[in-house]
This record gives structure tokens, sequence and C-alpha cells, in this order.
């Protein structure tokens, strides 16, 4: 009996894409789970036992690496046989406007991250302010132009000039 | 007694006092806006303090640590939106005491309160803190070991309504940490040949990623289709509490010593003592039905006992390492990273610190509560500042704060990184506290478990049963994670066959 209730969990966790719900997110984490404590064990199989009369480096992770296979059984059981969710209680829906506003900024972040390495702060501060902005839903480009050199200048002023640490250069300087 | 000279003569230098003007006006700021944290506070000036350096870095992080808790009153009162968690009880009475037309008269209240209640647990912790770092000393490996599992095992089992899923995080914080070249053997664990991974992970972008750019995402997310609402604010007059000082007097008492109990316990925090001391409050009051109707002890009893778990956060933190709430972690990397390693040797080796640590804490009370009384009127006009303009500036403080420790671009993308797993995280309910904690004593506890096992040439059973201190702590440990719950799951079936 609690097999086919498995196997039906199953199909609806096959079933509903572009949604996150509470056991959709654990069997996730589980699967996770196993694939990093398998990871843990490939990687400190050519450690040594013991080193300098003490426990080996590889000695800590392994054991981290078999609780978290604990751990991942434990989400398992408790997914499938005790959470009371059910697999339609939405966590997070990629089809929201919310969340979309949140992919787009991951989006931007990643383009900034790269940007700040190329371009340095300034210029690529000066292009993501408002296009954050704009995904905030700010459409008055007066606005977004005073805010957006504002916050550069001040953050400059802070970091550059007061707190003499060093920000992100282009590469042409 | 020099030491203490010292430290008086340290906090109380302008650059010092300035640091941590400019600290108490940022916990303010972050504590009042509603998306903001006193953590993601914490997390975003941690480099700007790193920056400065020295004790005024660490007074500017205190400041920003007291002075969070009693921002989140102010929106509380004027708005009924409490800024953080830890002032949901005073919006009780506080915005009660708004709709009555005194404002002014509450928020007086709350700054006192808070006040005292930051005061009392500051000089709570330069009594206790001595004596308990004394008694540590004594502590070997097998306790440290214990104490740390200890610290875990709480944050792990009561920040997070699933007990695995506190543990898990716990887990991937240790393993995060074992990232890097081990100290030992000088052999590299999972760096995957990548040089920037060899140093391990840094606690500092994992910090900002994991508490204020996560943050940042989920108010995005919240806050989308509210972008044109426009809070109304009223008028504050006659913020000084002068003729409320008798009524509220014995509930700050009261509170303040609530709140430090329970901001020693690790894995607790400011939103469970200001429930506990209002709840308290209610009970000894002489009149508990006109509670929620805006009466002074109130606002009073939950403003002192959340702010009195700083002192009390700070005590377990200096004396055994081991911080006891979100905040105090943060703390804990700050001070990690300015060569201050708190423990009970901290007070013999660097015992000049402690005391800068305490009395700048006093310090940082007194500074708040001198804020928030001239500057409330200015900080209640900033809760009208629109999102379009906080939240690009809190995601360029996190990448420039990132890239600004280390001068590292990699910095920046574990920033981005841990900022995307912490809003997956906090979706989910996996509790951020246990991964940084895990973070920030995994060294420990593996180096002192090697020692364990190297001392006691791998009989460790009987190698714990001649330490009673560490046998305590690993029992207390293995309750508050399994019997706990077990038995809560069993009163729990008990009553469904009742029923």
């Amino acid at each position: 009996m609690e097999y086919r209730v498995c196997l039906l969990q199953t199909r609806y966790f096959l079933s509903t894409t572009g949604v996150l719900c509470m056991k959709k997110y654990n069997c996730i984490l589980a699967g996770i789970l196993v694939a990093l404590s398998t990871m843990i064990f490939v990687q400190t199989r050519n450690m040594l036992e013991v080193t300098n009369n003490m426990p080996g480096p590889g000695i800590w992770p392994r054991a981290l690496a078999v609780i978290m296979l604990l751990c991942a059984v434990c989400l398992l059981y408790q997914t499938f046989f005790r959470l009371k969710s059910s697999w339609s209680e939405v966590l997070v829906d990629f089809h929201k406007p919310g969340v979309h506003r949140v992919c787009l900024l991951f989006g931007l972040f990643v383009t900034f991250g790269i940007a700040l390495n190329y371009l340095g702060f300034v210029i690529s501060s000066l292009m993501f302010i408002p296009a954050v902005m704009v995904v905030l839903g700010e459409r008055r480009w007066k606005h977004i132009a005073v805010v957006d050199v504002t916050i550069v200048v001040f953050i400059y002023l802070i970091f550059e000039k007061i707190l003499n640490t060093v920000l992100p250069a282009p590469f042409f300087m | 007694m020099a030491n203490f000279l010292n430290a008086c003569q340290l906090v109380i230098q302008p650059g010092s006092l300035l640091c941590m003007l400019l600290g108490t006006l940022c916990g303010v700021f972050v504590g009042l806006m509603p998306g903001l944290s006193s953590v993601m506070g914490l997390s975003i000036m941690l480099p700007v303090a790193l920056s400065v350096g020295g004790n005024a870095g660490i007074l500017m992080m205190l400041a920003i640590f007291c002075s969070a808790i009693y921002g989140g009153s102010i929106t509380a009162i004027l708005i009924n939106t409490p800024g953080t968690a830890n002032s949901a009880a005073t919006a009780l009475d506080g915005y009660a005491m708004t709709k009555k037309g005194e404002p002014g008269r509450a928020l007086g209240i709350s700054t006192f309160s808070s006040m005292c209640g930051g005061l009392l647990s500051a000089l709570c912790l330069m009594w206790t803190a001595p004596l308990l770092a004394k008694y540590a000393l004594q502590f070997g490996p097998a306790e440290y070991f214990a104490l740390g599992v200890f610290g875990l095992s709480m944050v792990a089992s009561v920040s997070s309504g699933n007990v695995f899923k506190g543990v898990i995080s716990a887990i991937i914080g240790l393993f995060l940490a074992t990232v890097g070249m081990e100290s030992m053997s000088g052999v590299n664990r999972f760096t995957f040949g990548s040089l920037y991974l060899t140093g391990g992970i840094s606690y500092i972008p994992v910090l900002i990623g994991l508490f204020a750019f996560s943050q940042g995402l989920i108010s995005t997310e919240e806050n989308y289709g509210k972008e044109n609402k426009n809070q109304q604010i009223p008028k504050i007059n006659h913020v000084f509490p002068f003729r409320d000082m008798k009524t509220i007097l014995p509930s700050i008492v009261r509170s303040s010593f609530i709140g430090i109990l329970i901001g020693a316990i690790p894995g607790t925090g400011g939103d469970i003592a200001s429930w506990v001391s209002y709840n308290e409050a209610k009970r000894w009051a002489k009149h508990p039905d006109e509670f929620g109707t805006g009466v002074p002890e109130g606002i009073a009893a939950p403003e002192a006992g959340n702010n009195a778990i700083t002192g009390g956060a700070l005590i377990p933190l200096l004396t055994l390492g081991i911080p006891g709430d979100a905040g105090s972690a943060v703390i804990l990397g700050a001070l990690l990273m300015m060569g201050i390693v708190p423990g009970p040797l901290l007070f013999s080796t660097q015992g000049d610190k402690v005391y800068i640590i305490i009395i700048g804490f006093l310090v940082a009370n007194l500074l708040m509560a001198l804020v928030g009384f001239l500057g409330i009127r200015f900080f209640a006009k900033m809760t009208t500042i629109p999102d379009y303009i906080l939240t690009p500036v809190i995601f360029i403080f996190c990448f420039v704060g990132s890239y600004a420790m280390n001068n590292s671009i990699g910095d920046v993308y574990v920033m981005i990184v841990a900022g995307v797993l912490g809003y997956f995280m906090l979706k989910m309910g996996l509790n951020i506290p246990p991964l940084i904690l895990g973070l920030l004593l995994g060294n420990m506890l593996e180096s002192n478990l090697r020692r364990v096992v190297t001392i006691s040439r791998g009989a460790l059973f009987s190698f714990f049963l001649h330490r009673p201190i560490a046998v305590v702590l690993l029992l207390i440990s293995f309750l508050s994670l399994f019997f706990l719950p077990f038995l809560s799951a069993l009163k729990k079936r008990k009553q469904k066959r009742q029923a």
C-alpha cells in the first residue's frame, strides 16, 4: 500500500513543473544531500586515515557525509509518510510576477558580477542601478538618473575616499 | 582595573564615538525599515567596520547590534508594522497608544525602556562574563567539542520548525568549513584545483549573501504590487517619558532580566524575549485586562526584554565563543576577522579587548537613547523611503562589501551563490543561522574532536566518562535534537487518539 502511495507521489512530483511545494523541495534537498555526501566520499577516498598520530583529514568530512545521508533518508521518510502538506501547496511559483522579478534580478546580478570585473565599479553600477529600478517598477527616467548617480557617488566616496578600500577598476585603467 | 580604565579612555575618543554614532544611525535605520533586519544591517556594515578596523570597527558593530532591535519599535508604534520580529509585541500597546493620539509618549517609553534593557544587560555582562570565563578556563578539547555541538544543536532545534532541517542546515555549514587547506596536515579538501578555494570559504561574502542579499530578494518579491502605498506618519510630540517613569520601572527591571536570561541561551532570540516579557508584565499588572489598549507597561516590557538579549547573547559569545543568535554570529565573524578569538582565553590574553567591548556596549546603549530621543521625528520620516531606492542601495552595498574585503571578484560570486541559496532556504523553511554557526564553528569542532581522539587513543567512551561537563552538554544537545521533538510527537498522537 505504502509503495503505491510512493509511486503516486512520484507521479505528482514529475507533473508539477514551474512550482516548488514543500514535498518537492524536500525531495530535491534529499537528492542534493545524497549527491553531496557521495562527492565527499569520492573526494576523501585517497586521504590518509592517520596523520601525525591524529585522525586524518578525511575522517571529519566522512562523518559529516554519513550524517548527511541519514538526514536525507529521514527527510524522505518524513516527506512521504509524515508531512501533511499536499503536492499542490505552493511555496515558490515561478509563474508569479513577484518570482519573475526575482529571476530577472538573478540574471542582473550575474551580469553585474561579470561586468564589475571588466568595466569596474563606476561604469557597471551606473548601468546596474537603473536596470534594478526598472525591474522594481520605476519608470520616471529623471528620477532614475538622479538616484543612480547619487548612489554611485555616495558609495564611491564612502569606500574609496573615506575607508580607503579599492573598488574594481575598468580593464582600460 | 587598568584594562577597565584603558577601555573607558579608548571608547570615549572622538573617532570611536563617531563610529558608534554611525553604527547607531545605521542600526536604527535597518531596524525601523520593514524588510530590513538587524542581521542584514550587521552583514552589510561588516566590511565597512573591518575597513575602519581596530577598536572603532568593533564598536561600530556593537552599536548596530543594539540599536537595530530598538529601531524596529518605531514603525511598530507609528504604523503598526514591526520593523523586526522582535517588536511585534510592542505593536500591541504601542500602536494603541498612537491611535489614542500619543505617539510621542509611546516612542519615548520605548526608547527609555530599550536603553534601560541594554544598560542592565551590559552591566550583567560586565559582572558575569569574567566569572564564567574563569570557570571555562578549566575546559579542555572535550568540553570545547561538546560546547560546539551544544551551540549548534540548540540553534538547529530552536530556530527551525523541523529539527531535521535545522540539522541539515548546520551540517551544510560544517561541510563548507572543511573546504580549503586542512591546517594540521596541509591537505587540500574540496578545492577542485581552485586556488581561490585553498584559503577556505570566506565568512564575509557568505554572511552578506545569506543574511542581506537573500533578504533583499525576499523583500523584492513580497513588495510586488505594493510600490505606491504610502503610510501616513502621525505627528510626534512629547517624547520624554517623565510622567510614566514610576509605572514602567518595575516592568523594565523584570523584563531586562528575562531578556538577559533568554539571550544567553543559544538559539533563542529577541522575539521570544519580548513576548515572554509582555506576558509577564501582563501577569504582574494590577489591571491585566487593560493590556492591548495602550498601557505604558505594555510598551516598556517587550522593549526592555528584547534589547536586554543583546547583552545576554554576548555572555556565551565572549566567554565560550558560542554565539547566542544570528546577530551575535555575525559579531563572532567580525571579531575573528579582526584577530580576536572569543573564548575563556580571551579574558587572559586580550583582556583589554573584552573591556572595550563591554564599555563600548554600555556607551552604545546610551548613544542609542540619545539618537532615539533627538532624532525620532527624522527616523519616522525615513520609513517613507521607497523600495526602488532602498533595494539597489542594499544590493550595491552587498556587492561592494563582498569585494572590498579581499579585493577578490571570487568573493562576489560566492556572495551571489550564497544569496540565491539563502533565498531558496528562506522560502522553504531551512533556517540560515545553523548554517552560519556551522561555518563559524566547523574548524573549532573538527580540531577539538581530533585532539580528543588522539588524547583518548580511540577510547572515546571511557574518556568522556571522566569529563562530566562535556557529557552533560552532549546529553542536552541530544535531548534538544531528538528527545523533545519525539515527546511532542507522542503527545500529539495521544491527543489525536483521545479526540
